[in-house]
């Protein structure tokens, strides 16, 4: 079965319909003789081409068998008619030909009476977008006249179904034996139309039928509708190309052509980090502080966005989770031209401080973490960070932090990672005691642009999505520049000889 | 493909329905494919309706294995596709459900969750003791983003969807959807 | 100028003390960005579960932005009701979501709080239902104001989401 929808009117259609005998190769040979004179029967059918039967001449010949207006008019066509020895004929729309096996018959009452609703509804020529139209607003009674409209997938199918009487005389009677070659089927309103068996490819379709002798048919139905002269084909795709550069026209006027570039030799990267949650934290109400930690050759436009805090989070749940979601944005800008050009890039890092505020608005040091932001390589990432938080000496500072709170009772909040003036061989952080505490989750999403970029996305873009910053770095900046140079030094020299060329 | 058009091609299958279903009644279910202004059906049905299921013990799966083919054409990607189902028991609403047809081509098992509208009125309450189940006139409604002013529901099931989807000529374009997993 | 299709639904709503939740949500972008078609913001169906805590909404959304630069990528900020028996809606909570940065398809959860009273305002809460709004709700956006805040943890809201890209390569855009 092939479904097909056209816009074009359904009266183009044209099916040419090929029959033929042809000789069983398992029977006998004299019934091979027989057939093989037979030549085959050509037809072109348009839609709702009425083709009398043979059983349907004899039938309409006789006036006492047409009582209706259609038999009547079948009766003056069939008597105008000349006789011939076809076997193709149609049953078309008007002649109410249903077969059993169309829509199994079902004894439940149930889809009988759901079967009339749906076929009862009115059923009205425009099919209209409903949902994405002035969508504003719902129009109770709008939407009630929609959908008497356009009733759910209700077709209101014409069809057509193109025959073969394949019948033999006994005697002087003709006994017939109907077979349906085609079925097609034609919704108007949706331009639709189904063709049961699909048109032939190559391969022809089989009839067999058992009797005394066996005998099998073959036919072909193909699609001859004429087709589309080239010029139509061509202004239509001159229409369709306007209006998808009006439709660009349009979209550019909105946005313009622009898009913020980095200035040269900047490396932006656009970190969107989200602090999700905190759990197993000691105290409830618990609040966390970030601060970003730039490096040599970072920097920031802003930098207040560089430290912040979240709102004071209360939780009821065990493990005292408390849902944070909170969302902030930093745009940080390396400075790719470094005159030494080949030390390695040094990381920024954030750090969270965990801390508890009370009723009595006493604050604890919940927990300390870090990690380094990823910005080597842009995605999304996600990460689980445990936390630590030092351990208060001797029993004095315990009672400290129970009664009083403690907060803040270090100096430099990069102790947890590497310290800022750091530069000796080893780390050495014996002699501190800590505590696991809880952990925060956050994610992050990485943005990376530059100008350099730009040239080498579009001859590699099969491999793009495996590449380091460094890498890239090296390729495009580095080589680059040295190429420039190069280039530049072509140019001047091409020039240089030109002008001595003309003197 | 220069001409700024892209081909989506789905195919597919209702799977089956996992709802609370007693023994002895039976389901059917229609669906029907919504999508914005821009899109164009060049094959396939855009809506169908499928056998009346019946079950047999209580609890059980649904089985319908109710074919979905469509061919969309589209020049933008909004209003990308949107699947819509509804589920009726005998002639009774159980739920309606929809979902964005998958964005990443190859093949895709989508479970749907069915809600069924509540009355929202006091008449509307009392008529669900005598069997009255509120129904939405356009489903389709669910699939626009436009508010569907406070409209009750309760979830009831869920729906299983296979769907092959194959794109063409959306890379063309200049649109990236990501790697494919 | 770059593009970005934002397809996906809003799938679910869980951890919330009741039950028939709505969600209100609507996109929060920079000024670089504009919206070509679909709708920044909406309202979701009320809905409820017999079996579990699971607010299936299902509620799509589609929505085409073109922007002029990368900051102030789109967020969806939402808002979940509570609508209860005498048609009241109730605040349970206010969240954000960014979107992701590369293509492709994501199931993402957005961690929902609300405002979290004195204990007067919770015991008047606990009775007569209501509780405190936030009269300014920009005080969410701004990451430098949160602090002032007091909030309570309440569900998870959980969204389906595709991000489509396109022309950000051209602008030495490295998403991915």
């Amino acid at each position: 079965m092939a479904i097909y929808r056209s816009s074009d009117d359904i009266n183009n259609l044209r099916i040419r319909v090929k029959i033929r005998e042809v000789p069983d190769e398992s029977a006998h040979d004299e019934a091979k003789e027989v057939n093989e004179d037979i030549d085959g029967e050509t037809k072109m059918i348009d839609w709702q081409q009425k083709i009398y039967g043979k059983f349907e001449r004899e039938f309409y010949k006789d006036k006492k068998n047409c009582v209706t207006d259609l038999e009547k008019r079948y009766h003056q066509d069939v008597v105008n008619l000349i006789q011939n020895d076809d076997v193709l004929f149609t049953y078309v729309n008007e002649d109410e030909f249903s077969l059993v096996a169309e829509g199994c018959v079902s004894n439940s009452k149930i889809i009988t009476e759901l079967h009339k609703q749906v076929n009862n509804v009115l059923f009205m020529e425009d099919e209209q977008e409903f949902v994405f139209k002035n969508t504003d607003v719902f129009d109770f009674k709008e939407s009630l006249i929609h959908s008497l409209k356009n009733p759910f997938g209700s077709y209101n199918f014409e069809t057509m179904h193109i025959m073969a009487d394949l019948g033999e005389y006994v005697g002087d009677t003709w006994l017939k034996a109907e077979y349906i070659l085609c079925t097609i089927k034609y919704d108007r309103t949706q331009k639709l139309f189904i063709v049961f068996p699909d048109f032939t490819s190559f391969e022809p379709y089989y009839i067999q039928i058992q009797g005394d002798v066996r005998r099998i048919f073959q036919y072909y139905i193909e699609n001859a509708s004429e087709t589309v002269p080239i010029d139509a084909l061509l202004k239509e795709n001159e229409i369709v190309n306007k209006i998808a550069a009006y439709q660009a026209k349009l979209k550019l006027q909105k946005t313009g052509i622009n898009f913020d570039l980095p200035s040269k030799n900047k490396l932006n990267v656009y970190l969107f980090i989200e602090l999700l949650t905190a759990r197993k934290f000691e105290y409830n109400d618990i609040y966390v502080q970030y601060f970003i930690d730039l490096p040599k050759d970072w920097f920031c436009k802003d930098p207040s966005t560089l430290k912040g805090t979240t709102q004071t989070s209360h939780s009821s749940s065990d493990d005292n989770l408390s849902y944070l979601g909170f969302p902030f944005e930093i745009c940080l800008e390396y400075n790719i031209q470094d005159p030494a050009g080949t030390h390695l890039i040094k990381t920024p890092c954030i750090y969270f401080e965990v801390i508890s505020k009370d009723s009595w608005d006493r604050f604890r040091t919940e927990g300390l973490t870090y990690t380094i932001l990823p910005v080597a390589r842009p995605g999304s990432y996600r990460y689980n960070l445990h936390c630590l938080r030092i351990c208060p000496k001797g029993p004095y500072s315990n009672l400290r932090r129970f009664f009083i709170g403690d907060c803040s009772s270090y100096n430099d909040i990069t102790w947890t990672s590497v310290p800022e003036q750091f530069d000796s061989k080893v780390i050495n952080k014996y002699g501190t005691d800590t505590v696991g505490t809880g952990e925060i989750s956050i994610h992050i999403n990485v943005v990376h642009q530059s100008q350099n970029f730009m040239a080498d996305t579009r001859d590699e873009a099969s491999c793009k999505h495996d590449k380091f910053i460094l890498e890239n770095l090296n390729k495009s900046s580095l080589i680059k520049s040295i190429e420039q140079v190069v280039e530049a030094f072509k140019i001047a020299k091409r020039k240089m000889i030109e002008v001595r060329k003309n003197v | 493909m220069s001409d700024g058009t892209f081909l989506l091609s789905l195919s597919g299958q209702i799977d089956y329905i996992s709802i609370l279903a007693g023994a002895g009644s039976s389901w059917h279910c229609k669906y029907e494919f919504v999508a914005g202004p821009d899109w164009k059906i060049v094959g396939g049905l855009e809506a169908g309706l499928s056998q009346t299921a019946n079950v047999v013990s209580n609890g059980e799966d649904i089985v319908l294995n109710l074919p979905i083919d469509i061919v969309y054409k589209s020049t933008n990607l909004h209003g990308w596709p949107q699947i819509v189902l509804s589920v009726y028991s005998g002639i009774n609403l159980q739920g309606y459900g929809r979902s964005h047809i998958p964005l990443q081509p190859g093949l895709h098992k989508l479970n749907i969750s069915l809600s069924k509208p509540q009355p929202s009125s006091f008449l509307g309450y009392l008529g669900t003791f005598f069997g009255y189940q509120p129904e939405l006139l356009q489903p389709k409604m669910l699939a626009s983003t436009a508010g569907n002013n406070l409209i009750q529901m309760m979830s009831s099931g869920e729906v299983y969807v296979t769907i092959n989807n194959v794109f063409q000529g959306l890379n063309i374009l200049g649109y990236d959807i990501g790697r494919v997993n | 100028m770059a593009e970005i299709h934002i397809i996906g639904q809003i799938l679910s709503g869980k951890g919330f003390p009741k039950q028939n939740l709505f969600c209100k949500w609507s996109f929060q972008y920079g000024n670089n960005w504009k919206v070509i078609s679909g709708r920044k913001e909406g309202q979701t169906q009320v809905e409820s579960s017999e079996f579990d805590d699971n607010c299936k909404w299902c509620f799509p959304i589609d929505i085409h932005f073109a922007t002029r630069g990368i900051q102030g990528w789109p967020k969806i900020y939402i808002q979940v009701y509570h609508l209860d028996w005498l048609g009241r809606s109730q605040l349970f909570g206010y969240g954000f979501l960014t979107i992701p940065t590369s293509p492709g398809n994501y199931v993402l959860d957005c961690f929902t709080w609300r405002p979290f009273g004195s204990l007067r305002e919770r015991f008047i809460q606990f009775f007569m239902g209501g509780g405190p709004q936030l009269k300014y709700p920009d005080l969410v956006f701004s990451a430098s104001d949160r602090y002032k805040l007091n909030t309570e943890t309440m569900g998870i809201v959980t969204f389906e989401i595709n991000v489509i890209l396109r022309n950000f390569q051209k602008f030495g855009v490295e998403y991915m």
